[in-house]
């Protein structure tokens, strides 16, 4: 009986290895590949041919992955073509993986000194700047580990006081500081969550937004090419987006790509 | 036809002085009824408005009528934060003899004025008449006609296309209560009607009889020329109506009841009801065709302003030049005043904002270069409905001083209407993107996020469910220190435990002596911890009352007390009683603790 199981243990232990090999083996050979078709896509845009690259760099996309540096260097093929608005749109979602690269900053930040024109923002509190030029150097997975070790330090602020007999008014101010922050990454979490599908590039020179979803109806304001919109809804060939200076109106749905 | 005149004087006396304006003192009679059978009454109301504490005028015989004095009443209303207040002496009045009568002029005088109001006509017949009390069962909306009307009074009836007049719609009630009165509507068939102002309330005597009176006041013009009837107005409102006495008994009996209770709680019911106008005729006349160049359609009695800065400025820089039109009138006519030459300046559309009998255009003006020394003649015309014709007021030229642009310059111009905006050419000199990066970085699936991940999610609740174990066992462990009688019960079964390991080992050497004695202390160690006793009270009886309270069962009970006796029998009267015998002991204990243990005593 104890024999059996044994065996039984050692046979399940032995077919884990051979998966997580092949797993992993797997993983290896399929990370040489994309990183041979990366360089080969560099090669091409160190000889100029930037429509090639773009559509190397696209390939490794089209499988499903993705890396921030992916992203910058299609943006870099696509300034190389002067085209604005896919400069722009890559910068910016290479920004959501490596928003703390400082080519990437200098890039984007040049890029978007180009759009003809540009509209400021409608203003904010200086408290709502701070927190965002804080919260923005995170991605969405640095935010959501940062949110769990603040849970976990949460955690043991409460189990050391139960246990240490800590002071009341230590205890409770530390818990209320953790706890603050803890909301205050939440909201930044979830707002960061429910804008990743939102945000959107224009992609054509200059669009004009109309008050309703026709081709007929009147033009409210004028969009260029390279400007972030949010989106708001969808209709049907339409989007109902919002400028930065919280302007709404309707453009088409080929007039602009997510980020 | 018979006719009787009344003239009588009356005299008041004032009882104290009143804060009231004697000017605004007005005198009226009215009646209730204007037409009636002979043998009913009929309601005189002799009202003084603005004046108070009025006692009751004495009445002279009237002939052919007998009057008797029902009594005063007096009415404060707040209106606006005016304060106005009357005083009301109703009498009744009831003529003896068929025909025409006529009641007043009455006069009276007060603080020392004399006051006269108009006079009465009434008609008294021999048969019933329709519509008046004796017969309020039959016709409500007879009845309404008499007790609300609606008038529509424009302030002109021949007005110039797109000229404004003020249009007046009063709702006439009497005897009735009217709530929830609706804005006015009406068919505006080649009119435009402005909105109503916050409606006037007053009381009004009109054909003798005196009427609550709400006034509406809008402005209206015409849109085409043409002969146009204003009206029927609808004016929709509540009215509360006396409810229909169903009778169904003739007993007095069930009239007592019905009339007592359903009089009290279902007198008034309130319908709504839609009263209608007649209609004002109002023809609208076309403007003359000799109109100025720049006339665009005002029409009203306006001046016209201009103004403009800074006069001094660079090639490409903005000037402003203010037009302000007021006066009376059809603002909604106005249009952008004409506007000269223009070709030496980029023109911008004129910025429009529409005050109080005002209405401004910003025009903005930028000189292309630093030849124009002023700005365009600017002209407005309007036609004048009270002269009938044209004017036309033209202001400028302004003159300004442009200075030509610094030399390197560029012209610039700005859009001033969105100042948001600004223009930002490409600057490319000295600029340039870095370089791309050599490798992929961290590839990930796309869209693949830490908190989709439900192994992620689930391992968030690994501390929590580490911190609560943590804080049970802290807090057992701080129950143990602390207490001592919980500590015993806790520890009891862990002590019996060695104690039973030691007692198996006598048990298999087969040492009867040290057998019993150590089962026995083992057995009495474990009772006295679980029941929290000192050592010297762990006897049986002690321990069966116990644990008898704590209704553990029978068969244990006498296990317990068997084992006693076994124990002590063995322990002081030693009589071998083999392996058999031991055993038998130590399954008891076993047994015992065990059940003991499942009881959670």
């Amino acid at each position: 009986m104890i024999r059996k199981a044994k065996n039984r243990k050692i046979k399940i232990i032995f077919l884990c290895l051979i998966l997580t090999s092949v797993v992993f083996n797997g993983f290896a050979f399929e990370k040489k590949t994309l990183d041979i078709a990366f360089i080969k896509a560099n090669l091409l845009y160190e000889q100029g041919d930037y429509n090639e690259a773009i559509s190397a760099y696209r390939g490794i996309l089209e499988k499903g992955l993705e890396s921030g540096n992916i992203y910058y260097n299609l943006g870099n093929c696509y300034f190389k073509k002067d085209n604005l608005g896919k400069t722009i749109l890559n910068y910016a979602r290479a920004k959501r993986l490596i928003p703390r690269d400082r080519d990437l900053q200098a890039n984007y930040k040049y890029a978007k000194s180009l759009i003809k024109r540009s509209v400021v923002a409608s203003s904010q509190s200086w408290i709502t700047k701070f927190a965002n030029s804080f919260f923005n150097q995170f991605t969405i997975d640095g935010l959501t580990v940062f949110l769990f070790l603040i849970y976990i330090l949460l955690i043991i602020v409460l189990g050391l006081g139960c246990i240490t007999k800590m002071s009341r008014l230590k205890l409770s101010g530390l818990v209320t500081i953790l706890g603050i922050a803890f909301l205050i990454s939440i909201g930044f979490l979830s707002q960061r969550i429910f804008y990743s599908n939102k945000n959107a590039v224009i992609i054509e020179e200059t669009v004009e937004a109309k008050f309703e979803p026709f081709a007929s109806a009147a033009v409210y304001f004028n969009l260029y090419e390279g400007m972030e919109v949010e989106i708001i809804s969808t209709g049907d060939g339409w989007f109902k987006i919002k400028r930065a200076d919280d302007k709404v109106g309707w453009i088409k749905k080929r007039q602009l790509e997510r980020i | 036809m018979k006719k009787a005149k009344v003239i009588f004087l009356l005299s008041l006396v004032l009882l104290f002085s009143v804060n009231t304006n004697a000017a605004d003192v007005s005198f009226n009679a009215s009646i209730d009824k204007s037409k009636i059978s002979l043998g009913s009454n009929i309601k005189l109301s002799l009202t003084l408005h603005n004046a108070q504490n009025v006692s009751h005028f004495n009445l002279p015989d009237i002939q052919d009528c007998t009057i008797r004095y029902i009594g005063p009443s007096t009415m404060m209303s707040v209106v606006n934060g005016e304060v106005t207040s009357s005083t009301t002496h109703n009498y009744s009045l009831t003529p003896q003899k068929i025909g025409n009568f006529v009641i007043g002029p009455f006069s009276v005088d007060y603080q020392g004025n004399a006051y006269q109001s108009d006079s009465l006509n009434v008609e008294i017949v021999s048969g019933p008449v329709t519509g008046t009390n004796s017969s309020q069962t039959s016709n409500n909306s007879l009845d309404l006609e008499e007790r609300a009307l609606v008038k529509i009074i424009p302030a002109k009836d021949k007005v110039y296309l797109k000229e404004v007049i003020p249009l007046v719609i009063k709702l006439y009630t009497r005897g009735i209560q009217a709530t929830d009165i609706q804005y006015p509507q009406f068919e505006q068939d080649g009119l435009f009607v402005g909105e109503y102002g916050q409606p006037r309330q007053y009381s009004e005597v009109l054909n003798g009889l005196s009427y609550r009176v709400v006034e509406f006041n809008t402005r209206v013009f015409g849109t085409r020329s043409g002969e146009f009837a204003i009206g029927p107005v609808n004016i929709q409102m509540s009215v509360a109506v006396k409810k229909k006495q169903q009778r169904r008994g003739n007993s007095a009996f069930d009239d007592f009841f019905r009339g007592g209770f359903n009089d009290f709680f279902q007198r008034y019911q309130t319908y709504p009801v839609i009263i209608k106008s007649g209609k004002a005729k109002f023809s609208v006349l076309p403007l003359p065709e000799n109109s100025p160049k720049s006339f665009k359609g005002a029409v009203g009695n306006f001046r016209f302003n201009v103004d403009a800065s800074p006069t001094s400025v660079n090639v490409g820089d903005p000037i402003t030049m203010k037009m302000v039109v007021s006066g009376q009138g059809n603002f909604d006519t106005v249009g952008t005043p004409w506007v000269g030459h223009q070709e030496d300046f980029k023109v911008y559309k004129p910025q429009v904002t529409v005050g109080n009998n005002q209405k401004t255009f910003e025009q903005i003006f930028m000189p292309k270069d630093d030849k124009s020394n002023q700005l365009p003649l600017v002209e407005f015309s309007f036609f004048n409905p009270n002269d009938k014709q044209y004017k036309t007021i033209s202001k400028g030229p302004i003159s300004i001083e442009v200075k030509p642009l610094e030399k390197g310059g560029e012209l610039k111009i700005l859009e001033n209407s969105n100042i948001t905006q600004r223009p930002l050419g490409k600057e490319k000199i000295g600029r340039g993107i870095v370089y791309i990066k050599n490798y992929p970085g961290k590839i990930i699936k796309q869209r693949m996020y830490l908190y989709n991940n439900k192994l992620f999610l689930f391992s968030g609740l690994l501390p929590l469910i580490i911190l609560s174990i943590t804080l049970i066992f802290y807090s057992r462990r701080e129950k143990i220190k602390s207490d001592y009688r919980y500590a015993r019960r806790i520890n009891a079964f862990k002590k019996a435990k060695i104690g039973l390991k030691r007692v198996e080992q006598y048990l298999k050497q087969n040492k009867q002596n040290e057998f019993y004695n150590d089962a026995f202390k083992t057995f009495q160690e474990y009772l006295g911890d679980k029941l929290h006793l000192p050592p010297g009270e762990i006897v049986l009886d002690k321990v069966k009352e116990i644990l008898k309270n704590k209704n553990v069962k029978k068969e244990v009970l006498l296990q317990i007390e068997e084992t006693f006796k076994k124990c002590d029998f063995a322990r002081y009267a030693p009589l071998d009683v083999g392996t058999g015998g031991m055993e038998n002991t130590f399954r008891q204990i076993k047994i015992i603790i065990n059940s003991l243990q499942k009881q959670k005593i």
